[in-house]
């Protein structure tokens, strides 16, 4: 996963980076689902998105990196329509709190639904893909370069992409 | 404490000495006086406390300057509460200044994978909470308006107050711009520019300024964030456990409590915070909120300044100016928010997001 190429060809398109190393690992073959990576402790059980250098809840240093089963449960969501500092999104955008395999949740932005359709509690799967181009630097990512990141869409839905 | 409100063409130094002078005129105080000062400040450069000094005059003295975002003023007040309670010094200034640019705060934070996703903002994190206690039937959405509806009503009451917007009731709020469903622009207290300063000292030079009244710190805490699996929202713990701190450093329970500013960032706030801070159930609270308990003349005022919300949250600001309207409070200098008799009031706030710093003060005569 090397996020930092960027293509200098003369049609000057840049080539697709991930939004942030280590957060995510996207399918290894048709079959294979996407997943986020995290940690876990090994002392006391408690799993995280994204990896603490030391387990939150009781300190030890004795992690070890895991994926994240990619289907969780919606906690809450919203309609964002005044766009924060920083973010490539275009407004209005959806975005939600997915409580992950093990409690832990997730910030993400949400896909293939409307927000009339959306239930707190009901199941919701990983999806990787593209969210737009950056519009600043970040980090050694020039700006203008497509950006791959996670969104989370109801689980078993109908997708616009037809896939489910 | 200087008006709240946008003043992009006054350096922020400028702002801050300008609530420094203030200070030092209430309490018949020269600048040269003072031996140390704690200067918060969240959105601008390292030192803005020696560049406030910079304004008034240098005399040499330490200044530290103090960041812990919306808690940064109380935090300045509580390490000033801790300077003088331990003996290291027998007066301190403890000032906040901030000035934000216009919209959603945030533009100075560094550029992470949630920013430019959008996904980790307050706008978000507070449509989340409402969203959330209205699918659990804690708050009704008109509920949470009521706050913003008594909250402007009673900034129209407070000369400092950024804005002044009569609300007749809370389809005002409601037909406000929608701004992260269910939250309207109502809901939210907005960015501005401003300062507070507070002179503390030992009551023995207190003795030496004035004949009274004397107005105590009587204490308080500061807390971060326990470990609670999944919580990436939480405001409440944090307030929980810093409101029972200062109950039990204080000897002051909630029952003693007269009046009460707190971290009204967003409507939902203040409902949640009344039940952290001990003052009444979770059940309680909606009702009592619509029969008036917490208006200026109810039961337990609260956010009689108009809060965050009305009155304005120049960051680091905000933890003094509370202190600033519990001294007028006492004094009976309130004008037409003046809460009758009041002999304690509580100070809350609640600072950052996934990284909490929480702050209970409390005040009395």
């Amino acid at each position: 996963m090397n996020n930092k190429k960027v293509d200098t060809k003369k049609d000057s398109q840049t080539a697709p980076a991930l939004v942030g190393e280590d957060l995510f690992k996207l399918p290894s073959s048709p079959s294979d689902k996407p997943h986020l990576m995290g940690n876990k402790c090994r002392s006391c059980g408690e799993m995280f998105f994204p990896s603490r250098v030391c387990c939150r809840r009781c300190s030890s240093e004795d992690m070890e990196d895991i994926l994240f089963n990619p289907i969780g449960k919606l906690y809450s969501f919203t309609t964002i329509r005044v766009k924060p500092p920083h973010s490539i999104m275009p407004v209005p955008y959806m975005v939600g709190l997915v409580e992950l395999e093990g409690g832990e949740k997730v910030k993400t932005l949400l896909t293939d639904c409307d927000q009339s359709s959306l239930k707190i509690g009901m199941n919701m799967e990983l999806v990787i893909e593209s969210i737009g181009e950056t519009q600043e630097p970040m980090g050694s990512i020039e700006v203008g370069t497509d950006i791959t990141g996670w969104k989370f869409r109801p689980a078993g839905g109908k997708s616009k992409l037809g896939k489910s | 404490m200087t008006n709240f409100g946008r003043f992009p063409e006054r350096p922020v130094s400028k702002i801050g000495a300008e609530a420094v002078v203030a200070a030092l005129k209430d309490a018949d105080l020269q600048w040269n006086e003072i031996p140390v000062m704690y200067c918060a400040h969240s959105l601008e450069g390292g030192v803005d406390g020696q560049l406030v000094e910079a304004e008034i005059g240098h005399i040499g003295i330490p200044i530290i300057n103090v960041a812990n975002a919306c808690a940064g003023g109380a935090t300045a007040a509580f390490l000033a509460y801790q300077g003088i309670a331990y003996g290291i010094y027998d007066m301190v200034l403890a000032m906040g200044v901030d000035q934000a640019p216009h919209g959603p705060l945030g533009g100075r934070q560094p550029v992470t994978p949630w920013n430019v996703m959008g996904v980790s903002n307050m706008l978000s994190k507070y449509a989340m909470k409402m969203q959330r206690a209205i699918h659990e039937q804690r708050y009704t959405l008109d509920q949470m308006a009521l706050v913003s509806v008594k909250n402007h009503n009673n900034g129209c009451l407070n000369p400092r107050s950024q804005y002044k917007i009569p609300m007749k009731g809370v389809e005002d709020v409601h037909n406000s711009r929608m701004i992260a469903d269910p939250m309207t622009l109502y809901h939210c207290c907005p960015t501005g520019d401003g300062a507070a300063a507070a002179i503390l000292c030992t009551e023995e030079i207190a003795r030496r300024y004035t004949t009274g009244p004397f107005i105590k710190l009587a204490g308080g805490a500061l807390t971060s964030q326990r470990f609670i699996r999944g919580e990436l929202m939480d405001t409440r713990d944090v307030s929980v456990r810093a409101a029972r701190q200062t109950y039990e450093v204080t000897g002051i329970g909630p029952e003693d409590v007269d009046m009460v500013e707190l971290h009204d960032n967003f409507t939902i706030s203040e409902l949640e915070h009344i039940v952290d801070l001990d003052l009444c159930k979770e059940e309680e609270v909606g009702p009592l909120l619509e029969e008036g308990a917490f208006d200026i003349n109810g039961r337990l005022p609260v956010s009689m300044s108009g809060g965050l919300i009305a009155k304005g949250h120049p960051t680091s600001a905000t933890g003094i100016a509370q202190l600033c309207e519990f001294v007028w409070q006492m004094r009976g200098q309130a004008g037409d928010r003046q809460v009758q008799n009041p002999k304690v009031g509580l100070s809350h706030l609640c600072g950052g997001d996934e990284g909490m710093a929480t702050t209970v003060l409390a005040v009395k005569i």
